[in-house]
């Protein structure tokens, strides 16, 4: 079935077209979130979101642009979205733990304990490279796409990905440097 | 090597992006020295999750439904409901009318007082005059009323249906 078929199943109330589209991007579209929040459960609340949000507001989109980049623009707010409330809950933990110091154990804080060592180098990132770099890296997007999904300027776009792969390579060499002495 | 050193110390220290831009364009992205130290996207892709590694997405479709049907429910419900919101518009007309209404009697009976003060003379007979009141630019259903023994003038106005 084509995408606009489904679309407009959609628009009309059909689960079926909703279970297509969920079906269709829900890998793609996790991946992404996974690579931007760094752990599955917000990601999962963050894909959740976007599937709702765009099916809620799905009669104010444009039929003629791409479902994919509109879908990839709801999720990069929503990731966003769960970052800032990944920060409260940060800080609110901290401030327990400040007023009261004996209550919390190393475990009862939401941080990521194991982390593998790509996930580790992403956490370099800031929000936005690590999106340019997914969009790039796994999605081929030029630098005008991401800016209309990212809503900034094309040049800022292009800034965004090259500190992110500067980053990135810095410290995949630091890496190889560290196994070749080990 | 001293010119991409210096290109690239400019970068860093450039305020605007657009700047860091046209650095970018002009040398960066061109020069083959510059381009070893960006990772390239076979690089960036072993650090990155594809979408071919996420699994266990079924019971994501399951948690949506979910929240869909829940979602669907109350936006019945919220259907269902006469519009609260038009309710409370409706509400905050008729207050500002009433109010503006006491306002100017009150305004106008003061400055009738004064002028009577200044004539000397008590006039025992005021006369209230309500031209029109309107509620949300709509003619309304006006009712002027006093109680016994009272000076006061009460007006009530409602929304025509």
């Amino acid at each position: 079935m084509e995408e606009k078929e489904i679309l407009l199943n959609c628009l009309q109330g059909s689960e079926e077209g909703y279970k297509e589209i969920v079906g269709r991007y829900r890998a793609q579209l996790m991946a992404m979130a996974l690579n931007i929040l760094g752990n599955r459960e917000d990601a999962e609340d963050a894909l959740q979101e976007t599937f709702l949000r765009a099916l809620r507001n799905l009669e104010r989109f444009d039929l003629r642009r791409s479902f994919k980049n509109w879908l990839y623009t709801i999720l990069y707010r929503c990731c966003l979205d769960q970052l800032k409330k990944m920060k409260r809950l940060h800080r609110l933990f901290q401030r327990m733990k400040n007023e009261h110091p004996g209550s919390f154990s190393r475990d009862s804080f939401p941080a990521l304990e194991k982390q593998s060592f790509s996930q580790s180098i992403l956490k370099h990132l800031k929000p936005k490279e690590r999106a340019v770099l997914c969009l790039w890296a796994n999605e081929g997007f030029s630098s005008s796409e991401m800016s209309r999904l990212l809503g900034c300027s094309p040049s800022t776009a292009r800034v965004y990905l090259f500190n992110a792969r500067k980053k990135i390579k810095a410290m995949l060499e630091r890496e190889n440097v560290a196994l070749k002495n080990y | 090597m001293w010119h991409s050193k210096i290109i690239n110390f400019c970068f860093w220290i450039l305020p605007f992006n657009s700047w860091k831009d046209f650095l970018l364009g002009r040398h960066i992205e061109k020069c083959p020295s510059c381009l070893k130290s960006l990772a390239s996207q076979e690089e960036a892709r072993s650090i990155l999750i594809q979408a071919e590694e996420v699994q266990n997405l079924e019971v994501l479709w399951l948690d949506f439904l979910g929240k869909l049907k829940k979602e669907k429910e109350k936006k019945v419900i919220r259907q269902r409901k006469p519009g609260l919101k038009l309710k409370w518009q409706w509400a905050a007309g008729l207050a500002t009318v009433l109010l503006a209404v006491a306002i100017n009697f009150w305004f106008f009976q003061g400055n009738k007082l004064e002028k009577i003060q200044e004539a000397g003379e008590i006039i025992e007979h005021e006369s209230f005059e309500l031209y029109y009141v309107k509620i949300e630019s709509e003619p309304a259903r006006t009712f002027v009323f006093q109680p016994h023994d009272s000076k006061v003038i009460i007006v009530w106005a409602e929304k025509n249906i």
